[in-house]
């Protein structure tokens, strides 16, 4: 940037009328972030231990019930094969 | 912004400070507004895309990196929420050049005072820069106005420092065209057609 620092129209483009977000919005928009950062800053992590328990307690409640389930299949299986015979 | 405080006002970001999200948002509104109205030509989309900016801020900065530089950071998700309007709208470039090359003047000047505010040369320079490419224009507002280093600006467009400083010469090359072209009065040129 330096070749380009005395360049005249680059000079006018950092001149250029700074246009202005409507204030209203911009105000509703900050508070808006600022009440968002300040709920996750009171719950730090809460939540979001919360539901990860909660995901291992589902994970781990799922892997139990697949697995007695399939226990229980392969009981019956075996139990139908020794009565034919 | 110096690059200490820069630091430091990451890692209160990371930890939820709404004073450090004050701060960042006093720095940054206007310019990012500048940057997404020059580049969108509409007030209105500047406006939308300008809040989803700090949406973003806010839902990533637990995830900021420590050595997070704010102002790449901010323009780099500016431009890219401005590339995923574009597409949904399936505005592709050279359709929005030949568009906007329709109005005289930029939609920019919104207000009385705007317009007033704003002289000749600046007007005309205004609508040269409205009817550049994309990217050259992008090039433009990032180095030329928001005062963006090369390697910030490359970072920004996803290109590298070369690349960026040969679409920054090519950009001002343009522009110089487009306003030398608005300069010469019309009958000029139709003499120049006829010859």
């Amino acid at each position: 940037m330096t070749s380009q620092t005395n360049d005249p129209m680059l000079h006018t483009l950092r001149r250029l009328t700074v246009l202005e977000p409507g204030a209203a919005r911009s105000e509703r928009v900050r508070q808006r972030c600022r009440t968002t950062l300040a709920e996750r800053q009171l719950q730090p992590g809460r939540s979001r231990g919360a539901s990860r328990s909660a995901a291992v307690v589902l994970e781990s409640g799922l892997t139990y019930g697949v697995s007695v389930g399939y226990l229980f299949a392969m009981i019956n299986d075996l139990l139908r094969v020794y009565m034919r015979r | 912004m110096e690059r200490e405080s820069e630091l430091a006002l990451v890692a209160r970001l990371r930890a939820g400070d709404p004073a450090a999200f004050d701060t960042v948002h006093q720095a940054f509104n206007t310019r990012l507004f500048n940057f997404l109205a020059r580049l969108s030509q509409r007030r209105e989309v500047a406006e939308d895309l300008l809040e989803e900016t700090w949406l973003r801020l806010v839902a990533h900065a637990p995830a900021l990196r420590t050595d997070t530089r704010l102002a790449p950071w901010l323009f780099t998700v500016a431009r890219n929420l401005y590339a995923t309007y574009c597409r949904a709208r399936r505005v592709e470039q050279s359709h929005a050049g030949s568009l906007i090359g329709l109005w005289p003047c930029p939609a920019l000047q919104s207000s009385p005072f705007e317009a007033l505010a704003a002289g000749e040369l600046e007007r005309r320079i205004e609508t040269a820069l409205a009817t550049l490419p994309v990217a050259s224009r992008e090039a433009l507002l990032l180095m030329a106005i928001e005062g963006l280093s090369t390697a910030e600006a490359a970072d920004v467009c996803g290109v590298s420092s070369d690349a960026m400083r040969q679409r920054v010469s090519r950009a001002r090359a343009l522009l110089a065209r487009r306003l030398a072209a608005a300069d010469r009065p019309p009958l000029a040129l139709l003499s120049e057609a006829k010859t």
